[in-house]
């Protein structure tokens, strides 16, 4: 698949959870309009190879009826994965912690956007490098709703 | 009739101002210079010396080997996730955007965590982003003493569970114009094209 293509699928791959989403594809992981919580425009850099950590960039929407809540993170090829947040203050100092109880919900109605300097997906000891072109998986584990598995995109933006 | 008057006096006098506030805003536009998109220095200074550290090739870094050229000076990490690896895309892309020009700018990485970061591990860390990059480290008071001479800070935190730990910085990228003095600071936040832009006035 192109990157371009691949970029479509992972876009189109945010699954809702009403249905135990497993992955793209597959009719089953979607539900009524309206009624779900999706997954998409997940995203991370290009890493070197010796890169202790990367970064998943993502956003969640969530037009179900609960409130929900990120309980985990889980990625095949990375050591420990964890959600975490960069803050950058008016000196330029750049410190990072792990999200805040704010940073892990997603009010019934919201958007949750995790972004380059901001609240992301921290991929701790990668095994492979992440590169260009190719594709990896996040699941994420909402409480009520469950685990989603979406399909991201390793990009230069 | 008389309140008609006072009201198109009013609306006059309203118009007049509003039209001379406009005059003055688009008199200040063109009468500033092209601001710079980073923070520049009032009086330019000379960038404090590498004395002590290593180029990622195991040769003495020295800030004089560049004279002549641009350089960036930027305090990362190779086990950094988000800031460092952002900074570095975009100052790649802001080369890239230069064409040729961009011989004419380096771009070094001293590294905030030298207990963790080999010189061969930085030289792979920075070329992935572009393979004029370099890295530069030394022992870890060293690399203290520098950083401090450029106002950055850095504090390794204390490692968790798993044995990980990060290291808070000061991430804004450092731009020395081509006779070595420190000219100009950008945020790490930064947009390639804004930072091109700048590049090309650092190069004059």
């Amino acid at each position: 698949m192109t990157g371009p293509s691949r970029r479509v699928a992972a876009l189109l791959c945010g699954v809702a959870f009403a249905f135990a989403a497993t992955g793209c594809g597959d009719d089953s992981n979607t539900t009524a309009p309206g009624e779900a919580v999706v997954v998409e425009d997940l995203w991370t850099r290009p890493s070197p190879p010796i890169a202790g950590a990367a970064a998943f960039f993502l956003e969640i929407s969530n037009d179900g009826p609960d409130d929900e809540r990120i309980t985990a993170v889980t990625a095949p090829g990375c050591a420990e994965t964890l959600v975490h947040s960069t803050a950058v203050d008016d000196g330029g100092v750049a410190t990072m912690q792990p999200a805040a109880d704010a940073d892990l919900a997603v009010a019934s109605g919201d958007r949750l956007v995790m972004e380059p300097l901001g609240v992301h997906v921290m991929c701790l000891g990668p095994e492979e490098p992440f590169v260009e072109g190719e594709t990896f998986e996040l699941t994420i584990e909402f409480e009520p709703g469950g685990a989603i598995t979406a399909t991201g995109t390793v990009e230069n933006r | 009739m008389a309140a008609r008057t006072v009201l198109t006096t009013a609306s006059l006098v309203v118009g007049a101002v509003l039209a001379g506030i406009v005059a003055v805003l688009i008199g200040a536009r063109f009468l500033v210079p092209d601001p710079w998109n980073g923070t520049t220095f009032a009086t330019a200074s000379p960038a404090p010396s590498f004395d002590g550290l290593l180029l990622d090739s195991g040769e003495p870094a020295d800030l004089d080997d560049w004279d002549g050229m641009a350089r960036i000076v930027f305090f990362g990490y190779t086990s950094c996730p988000d800031v460092c690896p952002l900074t570095l895309s975009t100052a790649a892309k802001a080369l890239d955007d230069l064409g040729a020009d961009a011989d004419e700018v380096q771009v070094v990485m001293v590294s905030v965590d030298p207990d963790r970061d080999t010189l061969d591990d930085l030289g792979v860390y920075v070329r992935h982003f572009d393979e004029s990059f370099v890295g530069v480290s030394g022992d870890f008071e060293t690399v203290g003493a520098v950083a401090t001479a450029y106002g950055v800070y850095f504090d390794p935190q204390e490692p968790g569970d798993n044995g990980f730990y990060e290291v808070d910085h000061t991430a804004t990228l450092m731009g020395i114009d081509r006779d070595g003095n420190l000219k100009v600071i950008w945020s790490p936040d930064i947009e390639a094209d804004a930072l091109r832009d700048d590049l090309d006035k650092l190069l004059g």
